[in-house]
């Protein structure tokens, strides 16, 4: 009965995606297209410089914010005027630093502001329709094809594990309940139907709202399943960032001598915490330089620790705290960090007072002394993202949290709409709106089922 | 070779092809009606009322296209109820008690007056084929008759089986043959054919009932027609009666299971799961201690009382001792009894969106041989045969509509591209755009579709423009016209503004209705129907709904407008999986919006067919 008929190439939509392949590289681009890009674009973009107006091929440098004004991002914003676009429509692309959580949230801030999750291949099939055909022609017919197998298999795969299905069928049975019960009152007024009242309804469908909200907060934990939790360990010269690096990645890869300076350059190694990839950086010291390789690699540092979900600040607890060491727990005030204090092996002679109560952990990177507190308040900064680790599902894709908000919202709206007294053939608008999201994410919809349930539920008929 | 000719013939006098035949000839053609008896035509076989929730959308929105069904029930009507009140005006919906004498008897009357029109009694055996094209129809008596487009309203005929207890014996109805001949045509054409069931009560004789044991169910004091062309204030001449069914009663029912064929499996044909029998209702709902039970009088001059609720196929022993168990009914002489019936219906997935059949061009069908029930499903079913066999003839396009327009287009559209495996009965929960589908504005959404096909007259048109000037005047009164604070409505219920509030702004409020207003006088109006001015105050109070539902409409339409080509060749087309390409293959949507309500069709091939669609159009321009 209500199909899901967004995928209908329909011009007046304006949609979003990340662009640029999962996971990190050093840039992520976000791709807006439809008649709202620009529209969208201005209520959460502020240029550096005001004299750059949004013209074609015009690339503008400034921030992204959030909703509650924060910024979220330094940027690029170039604007592609309709026709001349990959999609024949006004486009706007959002060249943003490649951590996925801030894409995510750049995306995020865009559906807030009107623009709808694009589906697989909804690009190019709009290039076609504008008859961009020239442009990509070659490809298309490929590209577009294996975007829908993709989710084809992506589909079937899920289904085999049934992870989201499984979360989500429960909540739909139980919706297509409620349902039932309101649509029987509809159409067998004259039949001996009992109705529900208003309260018992809502009773009914703030539990669902719950699982799906339980649902939907596991969405950024998902993000760091797939892409990773990026932690950057950074610290003075000489610290023991890298003897800290290697007994975290339980290998020689880094070069470790006693001469300050020696990491120049950023090393990376993926390991595994509990099945949640952990992306270190070992990154280089940071401290005032006349040495122009070494002040690179101090850029390249501040690059890395602006990227990172977690900063481990070392600090050597064998020395006393200077300016160097005040620097690095600056920078680092932006991003989640933890302060780790090393060399416990030797005498501490540090004042940890002035440190204001940042969290921190004492280790010996030597012996591997402490080390089992610190892979503890790493697991920490995970859960937090995520309140229930036990809970197996985590949900990854922009598009189903996309769905699972939209049905909660819907939901939300019917239960207002019932305390109001508003007729339940509206309120039933709302219910559907839930519905047809949670459709989505199944893959199947269960429409039929609702005149199934009135008549198992209901004896109906004169 | 053809004894007569005619443009378009109608073969059964049913719902369906009262309408069919009246519209074709309105639109000019000249139509034969052909009935096996012209002494039952417009019979109701089964319960004695016209309209009901959905059922009644469906009777105005064939008013509001110049049928004739809404016109008949008014005037054959003996009790008029507006069903669903207690909720908001897109689910009220208007229902009345019919006198079936004078329900046949009008609508005879009307089909006599039809200019075009001729009724002829013979019973058809075949349908005459002139290179797979329709050309006619053979009679009983072996002669021929020619026709450009045949409409099929069979009902119950087709290999019609009756069963009671034990007992089957074929007829199309209880006392009428069944059409034996022409339902072994229809299933050696090669469709996709099935059996169906249905069921009706005994009827009692109203002398042998003890009235004062049952509750009365009265007729409204302000009777809602079901035509806007209806003008004389309706009378409710009789009442309805209601009582339940008890656990004695369920006893004996349980006990005498194995007589009902329904559980013997004498019965194969699928029944409606909205009406089902008694023994089913005992059987499924177990835990259910009574079932509903309402006496309807099936005229004005007749004893005759049907037994709403105890539809049976049951012997009618055990009928008898059910009924003799009930209080008011333990001395109850039965006229007939209750009976099961099963018959062939073709799956509408063979038919356009036209209800001409894919495979026989100029043969089209309606009603129940479509796998509906009910005589308002029929008859709307009827009037969009007729109208499309009409316009077949003259070589026009075929008239369609869409989901957002009419019920009529939702039971159209489900039909054709989902089938069905149960009668199809319409319910409002059908309906996506239900707050859009009213019974007050079935003729602002269809009358002007009636005048361009021609099925509309000019005194029709004439009166409707006239009501729409009314109800304009009211939409425009409502936005503009400043209520005065000091009237004593106000003055009592405590309400003070700072100016003079708009009607609008008035009606936004949930605690003031706009029939209060009217009635104490705070605003004054035209004469306009109950369902007119709550229908108006309903969009201003909840106007964010009726918003949203007109962007979803919006959708609708522009997915019903990318359309697919006939000659689409499904299999080769890389992407789609040979399931999705049988299913695309078998019912050959007309456009995008259809394709994805094909059960099983997925998100995925949609958009693989959306672009499929685009590289062609694409393709067209750059050559």
């Amino acid at each position: 009965m209500r199909e899901g008929l967004h995928r209908i190439v329909s011009s007046d939509e304006t949609i979003v995606a990340i662009s640029t392949p999962f996971g990190r590289s050093g840039i992520g681009v976000i791709r807006l297209s439809g008649p709202a890009a620009v529209s969208i674009t201005k209520s959460f973009f502020k240029p550096h410089s005001s004299d750059r107006a949004f013209e074609h091929r015009n690339a503008i440098v400034g921030t992204w914010m959030t909703l509650s004004n924060e910024t979220l991002d330094e940027v690029v914003v170039t604007f592609f005027q309709a026709p001349h676009s990959y999609t024949g429509e006004d486009v706007v692309e959002i060249s943003a630093h490649g951590n996925p959580l801030i894409l995510g949230r750049i995306v995020e801030t865009t559906r807030r502001g009107g623009a709808r999750i694009a589906t697989p291949g909804e690009f190019t099939l709009r290039a076609v329709a504008n008859g961009k055909m020239d442009l990509i022609q070659a490809e298309a017919v490929r590209e577009f094809i294996d975007a829908q197998t993709e989710q084809q298999a992506r589909t079937a795969l899920r289904q085999m594990e049934g992870a989201l299905s499984q979360r989500i069928r429960p909540v739909k049975a139980q919706l297509v309940d409620v349902i039932a019960h309101l649509e029987a009152g509809i159409d067998f007024a004259e039949d001996d139907v009992d109705v529900p009242d208003n309260s018992s309804i809502a009773d009914q469908i703030h539990p669902l709202v719950d699982q799906l909200q339980t649902l939907q907060e596991t969405f950024g934990y998902g993000r760091i399943l797939s892409a990773g939790l990026r932690i950057a360990i950074l610290g003075k010269p000489n610290v023991g960032k890298s003897s800290l690096f290697n007994r975290l990645v339980a290998s020689d890869r880094a070069i470790v001598t006693d001469i300050p300076g020696t990491t120049r350059d950023v090393l990376t190694e993926t390991i595994s915490l509990d099945g949640v990839p952990l992306r270190l950086a070992d990154t280089a010291g940071v401290r005032q330089s006349k040495d122009r390789v070494e002040s690179i690699g101090v850029n390249r540092t501040f690059e890395t620790l602006a990227d990172a979900d977690l900063a481990l600040v070392v600090l050597d607890g064998a020395g006393k705290l200077d300016d160097d060491d005040r620097q690095v727990m600056a920078k680092s005030e932006g991003v989640r960090h933890l302060v780790v204090i090393n060399k416990k092996d030797l005498p501490q002679v540090m004042d940890e007072k002035t440190l204001n109560g940042a969290s921190r952990v004492h280790v010996s990177a030597a012996t591997g002394e402490g080390m089992d507190e610190l892979w503890n308040a790493i697991r920490r900064t995970i859960s937090d993202q995520h309140t229930d680790l036990s809970d197996e599902f985590v949900l990854t894709n922009a598009r189903q949290n996309d769905a699972i908000l939209k049905a909660i919202e819907g939901l939300h709206r019917a239960s207002d709409a019932l305390q109001e007294k508003v007729p339940h053939e509206m309120v039933l608008l709302d219910l559907y709106q839930g519905l047809s999201a949670l459709d989505e994410l199944t893959g199947e919809s269960v429409t039929d089922d609702i005149l199934d349930r009135i008549f198992s539920t209901f004896c109906i008929g004169k | 070779m053809f004894d007569e000719k005619y443009d378009v013939v109608v073969v059964g006098a049913g719902h369906a092809g009262c309408e069919a035949a009246h519209a074709a000839a309105r639109l000019g053609l000249s139509t034969a009606l052909y009935t096996m008896n012209a002494d039952l035509i417009a019979q109701m076989s089964c319960n004695p009322a016209v309209g009901g929730i959905a059922k009644g959308h469906l009777v105005r929105e064939i008013d509001a296209l110049g049928g004739i069904m809404g016109l008949v029930a008014d005037e054959a009507g003996i009790q008029f109820r507006l069903l669903n009140t207690s909720r908001g005006p897109a689910v009220w919906s208007p229902r009345a008690q019919e006198d079936k004498a004078a329900y046949r008897y009008i609508m005879r009357r009307v089909l006599e007056r039809t200019p075009n029109l001729f009724i002829k009694q013979a019973e058809v055996v075949e349908i005459l084929f002139e290179q797979n094209h329709a050309a006619g129809i053979e009679l009983l008596d072996g002669r021929r008759v020619a026709a450009t487009c045949v409409v099929l309203t069979t009902g119950t005929f087709l290999n019609g089986l009756i069963h009671i207890g034990e007992k089957q014996f074929t007829a199309g109805r209880n006392g009428e043959p069944a059409s034996i001949a022409l339902g072994n045509c229809i299933r050696t054409l090669g469709f996709d054919w099935g059996r169906l069931k249905t069921g009706t009560p005994p009827r009692l004789d109203r002398r042998t009932i003890d009235f004062s044991k049952f509750e009365t169910q009265p007729g409204d004091l302000d009777p809602t027609p079901f035509s806007l062309r209806t003008t004389g204030r309706l009378e409710n001449k009789v009442c309805c009666y209601i009582t339940h069914t008890d656990e004695k009663i369920h006893g004996i029912i349980r006990s005498n299971m194995d007589r009902s064929p329904l559980y013997s499996g004498q019965i194969k044909g699928i029944g409606p799961r909205y009406c089902p029998s008694i023994e089913d209702k005992v059987v499924k709902f177990r835990d259910k201690d009574r079932h509903q039970i309402v006496l309807e009088p099936e005229g004005v001059d007749t004893h005759e009382i049907y037994v709403n609720g105890m539809s049976t196929s049951l012997p009618v022993d055990v009928q008898r001792e059910i009924l003799s168990q009930m209080k008011g009914l333990e001395s109850a002489q039965m006229i007939r009894p209750g009976y099961a019936i099963e018959y062939d219906f073709v799956q509408p997935t063979e038919l356009h969106p036209w209800l001409e059949t894919k495979k026989m061009p100029g043969l089209f069908f309606a009603g129940q041989i479509n796998g509906t029930t009910g005589y308002e499903e029929a008859a709307a079913q009827g009037l969009m045969a007729g109208v499309n066999a009409a316009l077949n003839v003259r070589g026009e396009e075929p008239l369609v509509l869409d989901r957002a327009a009419a019920y009529i287009g939702i039971m159209v559209d489900d039909l054709v591209t989902k089938g069905t495996n149960e009668p199809y009965r319409m319910f409002t929960s059908r309906a996506e755009f239900r707050l859009n589908l009213r019974i007050d504005n079935a003729d602002s959404r269809l009358t002007p579709i009636g005048l361009r096909v021609g099925l509309v007259t000019d005194e029709h048109w004439a009166s409707y423009n006239e009501r729409q000037q009314r109800i304009d005047r009211l939409r425009e009164a409502v936005a503009s016209t400043r209520v005065d604070p000091s009237h004593p409505f106000f003055v009592a219920r405590s309400m003070q503004f700072r100016e003079r509030p708009t009607l609008g702004a008035l009606l936004k409020r949930p605690e003031i209705r706009m029939e209060d207003l009217i009635r104490e006088g705070v605003v004054q109006t035209e004469p306009l129907r109950r369902e007119d001015i709550v229908s108006l105050e309903t969009s201003v109070k909840y106007e964010g709904y009726l918003k949203q539902q007109e962007r979803e409409v919006k959708k609708l339409r522009s997915a019903e407008s990318r359309r697919l080509p006939e000659d689409l060749d499904y299999s080769n087309m890389p992407g789609l999986s040979r399931e999705i390409v049988e299913k695309l293959s078998r019912v050959r949507p007309r456009s995008i919006a259809q394709a994805s309500r094909i059960p099983g069709i997925t998100p995925a091939s949609i958009s693989i067919l959306l672009f499929h669609l685009e590289m062609r159009h694409a393709s067209a321009r750059s050559s």
